[in-house]
């Protein structure tokens, strides 16, 4: 804790950096290392050896953020990336800590804890805002245990496939092409990770689904 | 009591959960208002004589005293009684025959003859409106599909049984047994969250009445649940709560499962001790009530401890007299685990042959359970496709006939070719024609569309980079300041809350207007962004699918695509009341499917065709624009269902 944190800002609102450097200043053990607004300008002004943690926007004019986390990361691996954003999508959150991120802050965040994650960051662990956190912690479905949700149609042909139907019989008796057959077939088959037909029946009826 | 053991497949570190699914009273009770029959007989329209009744009544109390120790004669009096009711028209009686050999020829294993035996009794009751014996015939339904292993459909008639009960005075056993049922059923199913509820409102029912038996199934099924919940706190109390019941009721063998659940907390936490000594305790008590099954599994509990403090000699000992008492119970799914455990031994023995006969047991046990499962499931589907089979014999003969008349016909075609490739050729002309005039039309709307959405685009951008930015970078000036300022905090955490209620509603509306996923990452995180910012707003559960989406699809169809689900999703949260909403998008090489269904109110069909809204009718132009195929299903009460197939 007594160290001095020291933070380099890349955003490209101004108002935004002039915010950050404000916070920063009036609380205690930051330093501001400097501040860019492209990721250009970054890679440019970030000087390793002077820079601890980076406040790196998600949306730069020139690059994204992972872009800039991923290149900063390659060429100096002990400064911490946190991402800074006004998304908290499920897709830029998992593929900002893909690219090497320490942590992911929502430009929201109280200054406490934007305080707290530069910390975290700086002593090698990992900070998730709590409304992230809410984001990729939510499962796909309400129960992880159950199986994949069949569409009316696919258990339709499910059904006729397990009747021992080819594509041009099921679709006769559906009123659609037998490629639309066939689609729902190969979709069934990734559904429920089966490897041919044969397994497919055998699972559904394993489980009851036909 | 016979506990039906259902050992869960998961091999995790101890002891599956053990769940108890009880006994059925209903069986019983449904026999009960026989007493009612002679009354029924002043019936207005008595075909039959008081005589008739009264000798099938007679035939019903002797199947009634005889079911509980011979089902067979049981079911040679119901029988008798049945075709008596049935010669003299007596619907009533004919209806309570039917369940009660229903019942009967569900505990001798026939199965399928009892559904047969109930599907014929539910038209009856539903007719002369007898809705305890209705609820009594689902029940009886459930429990032998359950056994013949369709959970489901025994989940949808244990829920019939329910709704039957609601409108009718029955005994107050009837819905508890029937709720404790199903919680065991959804806890099987691993649906936990319904089986809490389930479990929970079968607690509370049963308090009401002092079943302490059956408060006790109730709360060792709310700890399992809660277990399985990742919830192995409250899943304690609940284990507590059973063991006390458990304790009033001198129910012996819910304590000694209980008393395993429990250890298995204990042994999570790495606290060996504690474990061990629930599990010492249930192995007594299973000894001394002489619970062949309790001990077993308490046997086995204490071979895995051992395993795990490295005691292997001690946990051979106790897996083969685990092992001794299920093969002599012929518990086959349980004792599968056991042969995978003990080749686990032999292996750390070093003794490779011994542990692969092991590890074959364990393989063929389990292969030939599975077998089981499938032959349920197979002569299931027989009785369920016999129906099946004659309407399509009757659709042969018809094929039949209708090939005959292609003969006759193909000799006047010959007559008739010259005329129709004159006609031919004029409709292809016009069509051809009206082809050139539609594709101006829809490159008008196709350029309108996508102007539209290089706009939204445009806007969606400014909003969030320029405004958002902004006000995010105020809102810190103001907090950076508020630090300074004691007296005047209030107001400026206010103004604080209220810049953040901006943020979020600018981002709402960026979001919806474009969202930044779909031209950065594509459709198919643009459509789980989506339906993430959905779950905030509904309770309804959201299955996203998507396949064949790893290779991005031209720009413009992405949009059009994506803006088609937006919508069809947006109204099955605002107007379907669905409980599940399934969202998919499919690419199989230059096709893709699009689906959106719900289980939602739907909506009479008609009003898509006489008025449809400005949202379907954006759709439409859509699909248009994507050259698609739109088709859709839905009627009051049934959901709705919209398939969509274009071409990339």
């Amino acid at each position: 804790m007594s160290d001095t944190i020291r933070v380099f800002i890349v955003d490209d609102h101004p108002v935004v950096v002039e915010g950050i450097k404000s916070l920063l200043q009036s609380a205690t053990g930051f330093f501001i290392a400097g501040y860019a607004h492209t990721g250009a300008e970054a890679l440019e002004t970030i000087s390793p050896a002077s820079t601890d943690v980076v406040l790196a926007d998600i949306n730069l004019p020139d690059m994204t953020g992972m872009d800039l986390c991923k290149k900063i990361k390659s060429t100096a691996p002990q400064i911490c990336v946190l991402g800074l954003s006004n998304f908290k999508e499920r897709s830029y959150i998992t593929r900002m800590v893909d690219s090497g991120a320490s942590g992911y802050l929502l430009k929201n965040t109280p200054p406490r804890q934007l305080e707290m994650a530069i910390r975290m960051a700086y002593e090698g662990q990992m900070y998730m805002a709590q409304e992230v956190m809410q984001m990729i912690v939510r499962p796909d479905a309400t129960d992880p245990a159950a199986l994949p949700r069949m569409t009316s149609r696919e258990k339709e042909v499910l059904h006729l496939i397990a009747e021992g139907m080819t594509n041009g019989e099921i679709s006769e008796k559906l009123f659609i092409s037998p490629l639309t057959v066939d689609s729902h077939r190969k979709n069934l088959l990734t559904k429920f990770s089966a490897r041919n037909t044969a397994a497919l029946v055998k699972f559904a009826m394993c489980n009851n689904l036909i | 009591m016979n506990p039906t053991l259902l050992p869960s497949l998961i091999r995790n570190n101890l002891l599956p959960v053990v769940l108890c699914l009880v006994s059925f009273g209903l069986v019983s009770g449904q026999t009960e208002p026989s007493r009612q029959l002679v009354t029924s007989s002043y019936s207005p329209t008595p075909t039959y004589t008081a005589k008739d009744t009264a000798k099938v009544r007679e035939l019903m109390e002797k199947g009634k005293a005889w079911y509980q120790h011979n089902a067979d004669s049981a079911r040679y009096y119901h029988e008798k009684g049945l075709a008596l009711a049935r010669k003299c028209g007596f619907k009533k009686g004919e209806a309570r025959c039917l369940i009660n050999l229903a019942n009967a020829v569900y505990d001798l294993g026939e199965y399928l003859l009892a559904n047969q035996l109930c599907e014929e009794a539910i038209p009856l009751c539903l007719e002369i409106n007898l809705k305890k014996e209705l609820a009594a015939t689902y029940n009886t339904l459930a429990n032998s599909w359950n056994y013949l292993g369709n959970h489901h459909l025994a989940v949808s008639y244990y829920e019939k049984s329910l709704n039957a009960m609601e409108s009718v005075k029955v005994p107050p056993y009837f819905p508890i047994t029937v709720t404790n049922n199903l919680s065991t059923l959804y806890l099987d199913l691993k649906l936990y969250n319904k089986a809490l509820t389930n479990s929970l409102r079968c607690l509370g029912l049963s308090l009401a009445i002092q079943d302490t038996a059956t408060a006790a199934t109730a709360s060792l099924n709310i700890g399992n649940a809660l277990k399985s919940l990742g919830k192995p706190d409250s899943a304690m109390i609940f284990y507590q709560q059973a063991l006390e019941y458990g304790k009033t009721s001198g129910y012996q063998t819910l304590i000694v499962t209980t008393l395993g659940n429990m250890s298995d907390y204990y042994l999570d936490r790495g606290d060996y001790a504690q474990s061990r000594q629930l599990l010492n305790q249930g192995l007594a008590l299973a000894k001394k009530t002489g619970d062949e099954y309790g001990k077993m599994i308490n046997l086995h509990g204490l071979g895995r401890l051992d395993y795990w403090e490295k005691n292997f000699g001690s946990a051979e000992k106790n897996y083969q007299a685990a092992l001794a008492i299920g093969e002599r119970l012929g518990m086959k799914d349980y004792t599968y685990t056991l042969y995978l455990d003990l080749s686990d031994l032999a292996h750390i023995r070093k003794d490779q042959n011994q542990a692969l006969i092991y590890r074959k047991r364990y393989y063929a046990i389990r292969d030939s359970i599975a077998n089981t499962t499938l032959i349920h499931a197979v002569q299931e589907m027989e009785t369920r496709y016999e129906t099946v089979k004659k309407e399509k014999q009757i659709q042969s003969l018809m094929q039949e006939a209708t090939l005959r008349q292609l003969q006759l016909r193909q000799r006047n075609i010959q007559f008739y070719s010259a005329t129709a490739l004159a006609i031919l050729l004029l409709i292809s002309g016009f069509l051809g024609y009206r082809n050139l005039r539609h594709r101006g039309k829809l490159s008008v709307a196709a350029a309108l569309l996508e102007g539209q959405e290089a706009e939204r685009s445009r806007l969606a951008r400014d909003l969030h980079d320029g405004l958002g930015g902004r006000i995010t970078g105020v809102r810190h000036f103001i907090q950076a300041l508020s630090g300074r300022t004691d007296d005047i905090r209030e107001e400026f955490s206010r103004a604080v809350a209220e810049l953040d209620r901006c943020t979020s509603e600018l981002r709402h509306i960026a979001r919806n207007m474009m969202p930044e996923a779909l031209s950065r990452f594509g459709l198919k995180d643009a459509l789980e962004d989506y339906c993430d910012h959905m779950r905030e707003a509904t309770t309804a559960e959201i299955h996203v699918f998507t396949s064949g989406l790893e290779e991005r699809l031209p720009e413009n169809k992405e949009i059009v695509l994506f803006r088609i689900i937006q919508e069809l999703l947006n109204n099955a949260v605002k107007y379907s009341s669905a409980s599940e909403i399934i969202a998919q998008i499919t690419r199989d090489g230059d096709r893709v499917h699009l689906t959106v269904e719900d289980n939602g109110r739907g909506f009479d069909p008609q009003i898509l065709h006489t008025s449809p809204g400005v949202g379907w009718a954006n759709i439409m132009s859509r699909v248009r624009y994507l050259n698609g195929a739109l088709d859709w299903h839905t009627s009051p009460g049934e959901g709705l269902i919209v398939n969509i197939e274009s071409y990339v």
